[in-house]
């Protein structure tokens, strides 16, 4: 099951976990804001540039340090090394 | 910018800033109550200010609440939880005019015959309006919360709602003995002004029966609203959903503890004047920390939507 899940799927259902039902919004305007691509099309190579706007985005409504790494840890272990 | 967002809500409540402090600095106070805590004119005055400015920031801190709110549901518009989340909005803006219109209908009672009104009609009018703005205002925020529990998958009413409802049947007859033995409820004595100015069974089927409803809704939304921050995902969202949940049972607790006092009239009657101001300034506390728990949760999740 969980293979067939593409990348995208794989990143809005991490930001379920953090920003509930605006996860895949929130994702969306990351992508095609920051990444000028269409969120389906997000491939590897792109998760280290979705990351770092990650961290900026989500530092911005919360405190708590862990949290956002926490998020941002999850993220980078989907682009692999 | 305020003023730019939502003109007719803003407008509003400019004009009942205005008239709210233009009654106090204008109209003659009332002599027997001058004469009661040995005050002046002046200083009336001043005590009057003293407790309406705090208040009028507390109505501009629920209309930032209510405009974040809007600014929020806005940007979700056409999701999922977007429509459950416009229904909670509806109800905030509500309850930010509840606010405004009721203390200015008050007002009117203390200045019944500037405006050719008998008091007993002014009460009436204040009485009926605090339930047309409340009772709409809790129930739209009920059914919203509702929906929006119903969009988490495998979602079943918990049976704790038996014992918050147990406890409201218990708390609602103690609510209409505290009524029905207000002594002052069907006429005034003594200068103090009368509760209601019904028979009985017109206060029942009326005013205590309608409150009771409308109560009922706002501690079933926040009891909703308090599920769904338990069982939706996010931990970020989750702190906005338990904010605005803190505000709106705040809100809730105020309705609920501004109409007890209500009916011991007698009893406050009999405070001094600076215990009264004390009550008051508690109340405005109360007030104002509700509105900003609705204002921060609302920005929060404003703020989810436009990262």
């Amino acid at each position: 099951m969980v293979a067939d899940r593409t990348l995208y799927e794989e990143v809005t259902r991490i930001a379920e976990d953090y920003l509930g039902p605006a996860a895949s919004r929130f994702i969306d305007r990351l992508i095609s804001n920051h990444l000028h691509k269409a969120p389906q099309d997000l491939k590897k190579h792109d998760i280290k540039e979705l990351t770092t706007w990650t961290r900026l985005a989500v530092s911005m409504i919360t405190n708590e340090e862990e949290t956002v790494e926490d998020f941002v840890e999850r993220l980078r272990l989907l682009g692999g090394k | 910018l305020l003023l730019k967002r939502n003109r007719l809500v803003s407008l509003l409540i400019i004009v009942c800033t205005l008239l709210y402090l233009g009654q106090i600095i204008f109209i003659k106070p009332d002599q027997a109550i001058l004469n009661k805590y040995h005050i002046s004119v002046t200083t009336d005055i001043f005590l009057a200010l003293a407790i309406a400015i705090p208040y009028v920031v507390i109505w501009i801190v629920s209309l930032i609440g209510y405009q974040r709110m809007d600014s929020y549901i806005a940007n979700i518009r056409g999701s999922k939880d977007g429509e459950a989340m416009n229904l909670v909005g509806i109800g905030i803006l509500l309850l930010a005019i509840w606010l405004p219109v009721t203390t200015l209908l008050d007002s009117l009672i203390r200045h019944a015959s500037t405006f050719h009104l008998t008091v007993a009609n002014a009460v009436r009018i204040s009485n009926y309006a605090n339930i047309l703005l409340l009772l709409p205002a809790f129930v739209i925020c009920y059914v919203g919360s509702r929906r929006l529990l119903e969009l988490i998958r495998s979602w079943r009413m918990p049976s704790t709602i038996a014992y918050v409802t147990t406890a409201y049947i218990a708390f609602a007859s103690f609510y209409t003995w505290l009524v029905l033995h207000d002594p002052v409820r069907k006429f005034g004595v003594h200068g103090v002004n009368a509760t209601f100015y019904e028979p009985d069974w017109l206060i029942l089927l009326t005013i205590v029966i309608p409150r009771l409803i409308m109560w009922y809704y706002g501690i079933l939304t926040v009891y909703n609203l308090y599920l769904y921050r338990t069982r939706v995902n996010g931990s970020l969202y989750r702190e906005a959903i338990g904010l605005l949940a803190l505000g709106l049972g705040g809100v809730v607790s105020i309705a609920i503890i501004l109409r007890l006092f209500q009916s011991v009239t007698t009893t406050l009657n009999n405070l001094s004047l600076g215990q009264l101001v004390l009550v008051v300034y508690i109340l405005l506390i109360l007030i104002a920390t509700a509105y900003v728990f609705i204002a921060k949760g609302a920005q929060k999740m404003q703020r989810l939507e436009e990262l």
